[in-house]
């Protein structure tokens, strides 16, 4: 199995998208904006198929319209009322105009398969090279930006007193989360973005007690996750998305019992 | 000295005022209540404060400077927000406040953890170090961010409706507490509630927010029927007991 080119080429793009997925995910929850994330994948669609539609990479085009959509969704700010509807309204409206530039560029289907349930078996060394770059360059920006956007997501109202700009932070964020999910795309799909993005990440927030902890550990369980499902594809000839997302939430579900075992474990020794 | 100074301060949100004309002093080491309604702009008032809310240069001065210059001096409480979720401990929550507005990877040096031991020390809270915030009481919390509020040495503290989700026996302690940090660092503080009967015998001033006015004093001379409708515009009748105070409309 690791001695194929294609498969060697799997692993390297899966785990690099698996550690910025942890990474960003588990900042994602802390700030409750799963939804958000969710919908810039949905946007990315639209951007994919339109780029087809006129000759240019999907990818780039997923890239630039999940990207304007995070800037976007940040400008807004997380005080908008009625920020979810929006969201949502904005969701369906660009899976609705991706399936009309699809109307209109029906030569590849399978290309579109793709797209919507990820083929990590299909990235070529072009696609690789594109997603190591993103990659750095999530990792930099983290470097720069992880101190004042984990104040903010946890104290909002007391960061914005102490001088951090709340609206540059949403901004900057989403524009990550963007990236990460055009990359996340290559390996589980826009549909399946979440099972990458969101399952590692609330493991991590349910086990973990201090952020770093919570960062590594939602960093291992996305890569973990990742290979697992290609081993697994591999070994039963089924997608890996679908081992993917079905890892995800066996994983979550084990979590949630393991986390209300150790509260009411708490709250017997608590009583003794 | 005066920690807090205002001249013919407005404050708007937006093309809102909120508040007009408002001219007040408060000097060091005064425990000041604000008193007002829903929507009166308590919230918003302390937010100029705090230089959230922008306006007109040199109106507010916090300690001789502007609001945003005089931000490492501010100790401040926000309103309540949901923490239960979160499962970090009370140790790594308020240490991403330390630095917090600077860029860089969220690590302490050793003087940054002795300063958190040393907050979490007067408030008597040490064993909240590694109690998760899920795992917490409302009132621990409360002392929490109270250790929070602490970093950095401020002169003020501006509390925003800190005992909105306490029962009776929290409020008691935190205020017993809060007395008690006051006398020993000489600290001003500024608390906003709706109910200021649990603060009678402690706060030296109170400000009474209402009507786009804003009125400061000592509870007696403020807390009265007669300046009360002066200000909201209609009649309010305010019944002094010995240790309580209860503010009706007459109509």
């Amino acid at each position: 199995m690791f001695s194929l080119e294609f498969m060697q080429t799997a692993f390297i793009a899966s785990g690099i998208v698996a550690i910025i997925c942890g990474l960003i995910g588990y900042f994602l929850l802390i700030r409750r904006e799963a939804f958000a994330g969710h919908a810039l994948s949905h946007v990315g669609f639209a951007g994919a198929t339109g780029a087809s539609l006129v000759g240019l990479s999907p990818f780039l085009g997923l890239l630039l319209f999940s990207l304007c959509a995070g800037g976007l969704i940040g400008a807004i700010g997380p005080k908008l009322k009625d920020r979810d509807i929006a969201i949502g309204l904005v969701l369906s409206t660009s899976m609705g105009l991706g399936l009309l530039f699809l109307h209109f560029y029906t030569r590849y289907a399978s290309q579109v398969t793709g797209l919507l349930f990820g083929n990590i078996f299909a990235v070529n060394t072009q696609t690789l090279y594109g997603l190591i770059i993103l990659s750095i360059i999530c990792c930099i920006v983290m470097l720069f930006f992880m101190r004042p956007l984990l104040f903010a997501s946890l104290q909002p109202d007391l960061a914005e007193a102490k001088g951090v700009s709340l609206r540059c932070v949403s901004i900057l964020f989403l524009a990550l989360v963007a990236c990460v999910t055009a990359a996340c795309v290559q390996v589980t799909g826009i549909l399946l973005t979440f099972s990458l993005m969101v399952g590692p990440a609330a493991v991590a927030r349910q086990l973990s007690t201090t952020v770093w902890r919570g960062v590594f550990l939602s960093i291992f369980l996305a890569v973990a996750e990742a290979w697992g499902g290609i081993i697994i594809a591999w070994i039963t000839d089924y997608p890996v998305s679908f081992w993917i997302s079905l890892l995800s939430f066996v994983v979550y579900l084990v979590s949630l019992l393991f986390s209300k075992n150790l509260s009411f474990y708490k709250k017997i020794k608590l009583i003794n | 000295m005066n920690v807090i100074e205002c001249q013919n301060l407005d404050i708007r949100l937006g093309t809102h005022l909120i508040l007009s004309r408002l001219n007040l002093q408060i000097q060091e080491n005064q425990f000041v209540g604000i008193f007002g309604p829903n929507g009166s702009g308590k919230t918003t008032f302390m937010k100029a404060l705090l230089g959230i809310i922008p306006c007109s240069e040199n109106k507010i001065k916090i300690l001789g400077k502007t609001p945003v210059k005089a931000r490492k001096q501010i100790g401040y409480i926000p309103q309540y927000r949901e923490m239960e979720s979160f499962r970090l401990k009370g140790k790594d929550f308020i240490a991403t406040s330390i630095h917090g507005h600077k860029l860089g990877l969220p690590f302490l040096t050793k003087k940054d953890l002795y300063q958190i031991d040393n907050v979490l020390d007067q408030v008597h809270a040490r064993d909240l170090a590694f109690t998760p915030l899920s795992e917490m009481s409302g009132g621990q919390r409360q002392r929490l961010l109270l250790a929070q509020a602490l970093l950095g040495n401020p002169k003020l503290i501006i509390m925003d409706e800190p005992f909105s989700n306490l029962d009776p026996k929290w409020v008691k302690l935190i205020l017993s507490l809060i007395k008690e940090l006051q006398a020993q660092r000489k600290l001003t503080i500024l608390l906003s509630t709706h109910d200021l009967n649990p603060l009678m015998k402690i706060m030296d001033q109170v400000i009474c927010i209402g009507n786009q006015q804003a009125v400061l004093g000592d509870v007696d001379r403020v807390m009265t029927s007669e300046v009360l409708s002066g200000l909201y515009g209609f009649p309010i009748e305010v019944v002094k007991t010995d240790q309580h105070l209860f503010v009706t409309t007459s109509c």
